[in-house]
């Protein structure tokens, strides 16, 4: 006890208690399919004029960290396979002080994805067997990424049903990508609660704004490396915003 | 250092015996072929009679698969040197797969699973055909729901590896310690080579003498006490594939096509042939080779025109028919348990 006061008493060395030197951050993120919030029994349209219906689209987010002004970051959440059919809320306390990004790693890092064996983390573990629903290779060691599965009518035909199933499954090492959040600057305050808003364009994925598309009518399908995964990965890493 | 090693050493032999009041566990020393090198048993699975006990009931189990049909065993008999005599594997709901069931005999030396060889041990190699749609379809959750409600088997678990409940963990581990009893190196080749040289006939020598030589090369992927060098090669089966092969796992074109090469131990048990079981017989094999496979880009440049006759095919056929290990395919150990 004594100690804590001489040393609180010290002005070169303060330790300030940690309810006055934190803050919170609400993250949400919100998917949408160009300005409409995506709903995975809703069918819409891309740029190709293909309509689809997107009926699963779960990812892992790794290393989700808020970037400070001296380039170093401070981790949020490790792993967390996200669902983007729902919306997805994070609380965090972190100290107050300046801030100037987020960012995060979709999939997961080469040292835990790399020869693993997810019957070694517990259950409840996002990385376990049951905590990865599904989202590990059957043919390979090693965690499906992203999976993003529904169905399609690229016929052009308003009253045709959506049918035609596309797949996209990526993992392996070289195929994870880090999304780049750090056009935004604040200040948190000791006390004070910072929103943040995160929206994925799930239409970017398939027509993004400065790079080649993904037609669904002649790309339909990937469970493994290749010429179509990396372009779905880089499409995918560069669809988040922020508000 | 010493002294968490012993503290490490105390925690393996409680795991071993802890739990039940009733199971008492203890090592178990597998038999080991003359001339095979010892087996790199995991620091987490050391086999006990309990754990390989665990692991073949499971192997039996079809509460593995989703809908309580298949099983390990399903694919993999005994009887056909753990393959099941099919082109391609079928799992639940009759769904047919794309690949031919390896045999699992020695699989306790196999460095890397999968014919693209994308998994890395024995135990990994466990969650592949339980999640996999084509084969039992089902996510491990699930199927340890349905373990758990089994309160002998919860009761074995628990004295085998010390865990309150069977878990992925468990699953994995004990069907592994199970199948690295597949031990198999006791074919009639075997006992020649021991010095029993009574045990191979002429044309069987000769056919040893063709597999062994610079004409055939065979032994150059063929490699080794269990015949496999577990390298990737493209043979030139076909012009254009319709699996990538070991493409898969890597993305590189020169990997399109290419397999793991297979062990030929129980050869003859094991038809029908290739990633796919598009050969039926291993007259039609030979044939394949001698002929020097189909063009493909990536085909190995050992594969080509063999010039053998018809006499030499038959010697290679009744030397790769002298790798069967009767008394393998016959132990009643490695049946389910009620059998």
């Amino acid at each position: 006890m004594a100690g804590m006061v001489i040393t609180s008493c010290d002005p070169k060395e303060p330790e300030p208690t940690p309810e006055a030197s934190n803050g919170k951050i609400h993250l949400k993120i919100k998917t949408l399919w160009y300005d409409e919030p995506y709903d995975n029994m809703t069918i819409v349209q891309d740029a190709y004029g293909n309509r689809l219906r997107i009926e699963n689209f779960v990812s892992y987010i790794s290393s989700l960290a808020l970037k400070k002004p001296d380039g170093t970051k401070l981790l949020l959440k490790d792993y967390y396979l996200a669902n983007f059919s729902n919306e997805i809320d994070f609380d965090f306390t972190v100290p107050k002080g300046d801030y100037t990004g987020i960012d995060f790693l979709l999939g997961v890092p080469a040292d835990v994805n790399t020869d693993t064996d997810p019957a070694q983390y517990p259950n409840t573990h996002p990385l376990s067997v049951p905590g990865s629903q599904g989202m590990f290779w059957s043919w390979m060691t090693g965690y499906i990424f992203t999976k993003l599965e529904g169905r399609a009518d690229t016929t052009g035909t308003v009253d045709e049903p959506v049918l035609y199933p596309f797949s996209y499954h990526t993992g392996d090492d070289e195929y994870s990508r880090n999304a780049v959040l750090d056009d935004f600057n604040f200040t948190l305050g000791a006390g004070e609660t910072k929103n943040i808003t995160l929206t994925l364009h799930a239409n970017k994925i398939f027509s993004p704004d400065e790079h080649a598309g993904i037609n669904i009518e002649e790309e339909n399908s990937t469970h493994s490396p290749g010429t179509l995964a990396l372009k779905f990965v880089r499409n995918f890493s560069e669809a988040f915003s922020i508000e | 250092m010493r002294w968490v090693l012993s503290i490490l050493t105390l925690i393996g032999i409680n795991a071993c015996n802890s739990g039940s009041a009733h199971l008492q566990d203890k090592p178990v020393h597998i038999h080991i072929p003359t001339g095979f090198k010892k087996i790199a048993f995991p620091e987490d699975n050391k086999p006990t009679e309990l754990r390989i006990k665990l692991g073949r009931i499971l192997f039996y189990d079809t509460r593995l698969s989703e809908n309580n049909t298949v099983s390990c065993a399903s694919c993999h008999v005994l009887s056909a040197a753990f393959t099941d005599g099919r082109k391609t594997s079928e799992g639940i709901l009759k769904r047919v797969g794309k690949r031919n069931a390896p045999t699992l005999a020695n699989v306790a030396w196999t460095p890397r699973f999968m014919m693209e060889g994308g998994v890395p041990t024995l135990e990994a190699q466990a969650i592949a055909p339980l999640h996999d749609t084509m084969e039992m379809g089902q996510n491990m959750m699930f199927a340890i729901e349905k373990l758990n409600k089994d309160a002998s088997l919860r009761e074995l678990s628990k004295a085998a590896y010390g865990r309150d409940s069977i878990d992925p963990f468990v699953i994995t581990r004990a069907l592994a310690n199970f199948q690295r009893t597949f031990v198999s190196g006791d074919s009639r080749y075997d006992r020649f080579n021991n010095g029993k040289t009574d045990e191979l006939n002429e044309q069987e020598v000769k056919g040893k003498e063709l597999f062994f030589s610079q004409k055939t090369m065979c032994f150059s992927c063929h490699s080794g006490v269990n015949f496999t060098d577990y390298s990737f090669y493209n043979i030139g089966l076909y012009e254009a594939y319709n699996d990538q092969g070991r493409q898969r796992a890597t993305g590189d074109d020169s990997d399109n096509g290419r397999f793991k090469t297979p062990t030929l131990r129980n050869i003859e048990l094991t038809s029908p042939y290739m990633h796919d079981g598009s050969i039926n017989s291993l007259e039609e094999v030979i044939k394949l080779y001698n002929e020097g496979g189909k063009n493909h880009r990536n085909k190995d440049a050992r594969i080509k025109p063999l010039h053998l006759t018809e006499e030499e095919e038959a010697d290679l056929l009744a030397f790769l028919k002298s790798l069967t290990d009767w008394n393998f395919v016959q132990r009643k150990d490695l049946l389910p348990l009620n059998k």
